[in-house]
Parts: structure tokens; sequence; C-alpha cells
């Protein structure tokens, strides 16, 4: 009987928990798909003329012809640039380090590990100064590079950690038929490597795609915004026309969850792997 | 952090045993493999770490440097000693904004890590639909943070907000306007903080929660022990090093946080919401007072680094 009662318990909480984590993305697509005066009138309704034209006047938000659409493209230069510098850069590093002696490996990632705990607001101010004296502010590719240096201890930390326990048979195996090294790194252990470099540049992708505390400092202008930055312009919106500002917030937040679903394999087990260490 | 230092020596105690039983030509193969990758090691360490100077460590300096400054935005550096510092100590805006900071960072993390264990153990009890759970419960950790954080601040608008409405129907009064008031604005705030944040910590907790065998739980079942102790006697106590760790990651990614308070009340209604990183933005960014801004960040970059290091020292005694 304890032992029922424990169990309608559980499955309570857990029904409660996924139903509040349903709630926004619900109504972001209920409200983005109905009119305004709608919202406010009959708002729980569920059967209702679907609003389409909610996307086109949020496509088009404060007046600029495809405003979203150029959010999109500068947050895909942005992410783009960041999983290129992180991931040319510290893959490679992080699998030749484990053939250091264990004491100089460990010393590698500590150094490497302390660059995760800097924060964020320390880093942003000099960056303004330097990005501005060198005429680097508003550009996306730069700032992206920012995201992508700063997720190289992540990178690193994550790929070290999998290097570590490749079976070295394999790259001994490619030795012995005559491989250079760099050619073993990149047709042996690269092809065995690629389950983890998603999951890992996932986690880079999910933080530079939602991260705003870079990019409003080096991202100012309005051409140059991604699309975590300019969403805020979203927020004075409310009142004027609620259900374009809902279409707004289902554009960008749908994708990214769907893309999610697609990949949950590679996320959590990314997750699984180096939460600790993010 | 713990489980990565053992990795390094688990490699050395097996590379060695295996190569005691290797053959000769395979010794000489892995010789071969490590001398020319050592070389290979330096030079591709090299790009890691000027980067991470040029991009970390120089900044830091930099900003140490700043907050002993006036600077406002353009032209040189003009020294003033530690006038930044004297005038944040007697600041009462200061003193307010690191008391919240430090409510807020805490009450987040305290409730992430209580909620992410229990659904980790309802889960790991086989509770009815897991699996889409699962897979579900990461959606708000997934979602760009300005998004989820703008409809729930027009969720708890009076009246037309969610929050309102559902609340509205359940007869508690749909208008309730607790972003508009200063005295109330912080919990909303919080709330979103937790509900955006549980995801993560859930699934970390989880896969500590799996590696405990189930011949352990089992024992415990066959001993008579309900679902409850078997979660307080057994797995709680096996997993308390990881829920220490991402107890301080939290508290860390918390106090860094920006997005969400700034999407959700810009630090408002009269900064009563300005968390240090947010008042320190504005600082710099609306006022043009750099200076104090990186003085601000100073000081909050010392508190981390003290959370950080009394939690890692915690989590490593945890699992002595």
């Amino acid at each position: 009987m304890r032992a029922l009662i424990n169990k309608f318990f559980a499955q309570l909480g857990v029904w409660g928990w996924t139903a509040l984590v349903l709630i926004p993305f619900f109504f972001i697509m209920l409200f983005g798909t109905k009119d305004t005066s709608d919202i406010y009138g009959r708002p729980l309704n569920l059967l209702y003329k679907p609003q389409w034209s909610n996307f086109s006047s949020a496509w088009n938000v404060g007046g600029v012809q495809g405003a979203i659409g150029h959010w999109f493209i500068n947050t895909g230069i942005l992410v783009a640039t960041a999983l290129f510098v992180s991931l040319v850069v510290a893959v490679p590093a992080a699998y030749f380090t484990i053939f250091l002696p264990p004491k100089a490996n460990r010393r590698v990632m500590v150094t490497v590990l302390s660059g995760t705990v800097v924060p964020t607001i320390l880093l942003v101010i000099p960056y303004f100064k330097a990005y501005n004296q060198y005429h680097m502010l508003n550009k996306p590719i730069f700032a992206g590079l920012a995201y992508g240096v700063l997720a190289i201890p992540t990178t690193f930390l994550l790929m070290n950690r999998f290097f570590l326990d490749f079976p070295r048979e394999v790259l001994e195996a490619g030795l012995l038929d005559g491989l250079s090294n760099s050619k073993i790194f990149r047709k042996l252990v690269l092809p065995l490597s690629v389950g983890q470099i998603v999951s890992v540049g996932i986690l880079t992708l999910i933080w530079a795609w939602g991260d705003s505390q870079i990019a409003i400092v080096l991202l100012q202008s309005q051409e140059s915004q991604p699309i975590s930055v300019g969403m805020l312009s979203f927020a004075a919106d409310f009142t004027t026309n609620l259900g374009a500002t809902f279409a707004g917030l289902s554009m960008a937040a749908i994708p990214p969850v769907i893309l999610y679903i697609i990949l949950s394999k590679y996320v959590t087990k990314g997750i699984a792997l180096g939460g600790i260490t993010k | 952090m713990s489980v990565k230092n053992e990795s390094p020596s688990k490699e050395v105690s097996t590379s060695s045993t295996q190569g005691r039983n290797l053959f000769s030509r395979k010794k000489k193969a892995r010789i071969g493999l490590n001398a020319i990758n050592i070389r290979s090691a330096r030079f591709t360490l090299i790009p890691v770490f000027v980067l991470l100077f040029v991009f970390l460590a120089l900044p830091m300096i930099n900003s140490v440097k700043l907050s002993f400054s006036r600077w406002g935005g353009l032209g040189p550096l003009e020294a003033v000693g530690l006038n930044n510092y004297k005038f944040l100590f007697s600041d009462p805006q200061m003193r307010y904004s690191s008391r919240i900071t430090i409510f807020y960072a805490f009450t987040v993390a305290f409730f992430v890590v209580a909620i992410g264990t229990l659904l980790a153990a309802a889960v790991s009890a086989n509770v009815r639909g897991h699996k889409a759970m699962k897979l579900i419960w990461f959606f708000p950790g997934i979602a760009p943070p300005t998004a989820v954080a703008i409809f729930w601040s027009s969720g708890f608008q009076p009246e037309s907000g969610v929050v309102n409405i559902l609340l509205g129907k359940i007869g508690l009064g749909n208008n309730h306007a607790w972003l508009a008031s200063s005295d109330t604005a912080l919990f909303p705030v919080i709330f979103v903080g937790i509900w955006s944040a549980v995801g993560f910590a859930f699934l970390v907790i989880l896969g500590a929660v799996e590696q405990i065998p189930v011949s352990l739980r089992e024992a415990a079942l066959v001993d008579g022990a309900n679902m409850r102790q078997q979660f307080t006697k057994i797995t709680l106590p096996l997993i308390r090093p990881i829920l220490m760790t991402i107890f301080t990651l939290e508290i860390i990614w918390t106090f860094n946080g920006f997005t969400v308070v700034w999407a959700m009340t810009n630090g408002g209604p009269s900064d009563s919401t300005s968390i240090l990183p947010i008042l320190a933005y504005k600082e710099a960014f609306r006022y043009g007072r750099f200076g104090t801004a990186a003085a601000m960040a100073v000081i909050t970059g010392i508190f981390l680094m003290i959370v950080g290091t009394i939690g890692i020292r915690l989590s490593r005694s945890e699992q002595q």
C-alpha cells in the first residue's frame, strides 16, 4: 500500500513537471497563430481560425524587411565560426596531448580547466575595448571567434578524455601499416570519433546560439545582431501586437528544439559525458 | 572534475601492464608513436594556449587594470587608485545587488539540484513514460534563453499573461503584477532560472544514478526496503559527490547568468533585479563608467573563485 502511494506521488510529480516544461512551448505556438484580440478575449480557446499573418509581421519586426532572416543569418555565421574555431583548434591538440607523459597531460588539463570558470563579465569589457580598437565590433564572424575560443576548454577536455580511452591497438596497427602520425589521426582516429565530436559540438552550438551576454556587447548595430539579441526588441512589443510577438518567439525557439529531438542521442551523451566540465 | 583527474593515472597503469606483455615489434611501434607525437602535441597545443591567453588571461589582466582607472569608452585610461573599490563598498545599490545575486544564485542552485535529483530518482524507478520525459525535460535547456525569458515575462503580466490566466481559472485571481513591483520582481526571475536549468542537472544526476549497480538496489529490496528507503539510504549517499559538484557549478552559472534576467526585466523595476553582471553591464554600457564596472566584475570574479574552490574541496572530500 505504502509503495503504491509512493508510486502515485512519483507519477504525479513527473507529470506535473512535464506540464510545466511544456507550457511555454504550447502557448508560444497557440498564441503565435492567434489574432491579438483573440489572445486577450479568449486566450484558452482551442477552436480558432489560425492567423498566419502573425508570422509575416514577425518576420518584418520593427518595420525592417526580413529582420528575423538577418538575425538568423548572423546567428548562423556566429555559430559556424565558433564551431570551426573550437573544433579545429581543440580536437587535434586534445588528441596529441594523450601522448605526453601523464604528468604533463594532467598539467595541460588543469590549465585548460581553469579557463572554464572565468566569469563572462570579467571578459566583456576588455573585449569591447579591444574589438573597438581593432575595428572588429559589429561583425558576427569576430564575435563567433570569441565564442569559439571560450568553447575551447570544454571541447579540449571532453575530447582529451575520449582519446585517452581510445584503443591504442588501432593506432599501433596504423603505424605498422606505414601510416604517418598525422595520417593516423586523420584517416583512423577522426572517422571513429565523429559521434563524440558531434556531441561536444552540440554543447557549443546550444551555448553560442542562446547566449546574449557577449553578443550584446560585441554586436550592437541592428544589422549585425544575432537572434538572441535581436529578440530582446520583441520584449518592448507586448501590448501592441502580441500575436506577432509569439510568432517570432516560436520561429526562434522551435527550430533548436526540433534539431534536438533529431539529435537527442548525441546531446544526452554529450551531457552525460561532460556535464561536469562544461 | 575529480573523475577526470583519475583517468590519466588509470592510463599509466593499463599501458604499462600492456607494454610488458607486448611483442618487441609492437613495443617499438609504441615508442615510435609516442616520440613523434610528442612533437605534434607541442605543436598543436601552441594555438590553444595562445588563443586562451589572448581571450582569457589578457582580458582578465585588463579588467583588473581598468578597475583601478577611470575610462569613459574613449581615449586613455586615467589612474584613480582604489577609488572605484572605495565607492563600491559604500554604494547601497552595490550592496543590494551583491545580496540579491547571492540569494538568487543559491536559491536557483538549491532547487535545481533538488528537483533534478527527485526527477532522476523517479526516472530510475521507471515511472510510466520516462523515456519521453527524459527527452521533453531538456527542452528548456535547448530553447534560446532569450525566447523563453520573453515568454515567461509576458506570462507573468497581469490579466493577459498565461500564468495569471491559469491562476484565474483555478480561482486564485488573475491580476498579480509581480514583475511591476520591486518587492516581488525577483521571484518570477528565480522561477525561470530554475525552470530553465533543471533539465541539464537532471541528465547529469541521472547519469550518476544509473552508474549505481542494480544489484545494490535489488539487495536493498530483498532486505525489505521500500522505494523511499532505497532512495534515501542507497542512491542519495552514493551520488552526493556529484550533487555537490553540480550544486557548485549551478551557483557559478547562475551567478554568471545574464540573459534570462536581462530579457525578463532589464534589471528593473528600479534596479530591484539587477544582479551583479547586469549592474556591471549597465554601469559600463549605459552610463559609460567602465572603471567602476570593471571593479564590479573583479569583485564578482573573486567571489566566484571562492565559491568554486570551496565547492570543489567539499565534493573532493565527500568522495574520499
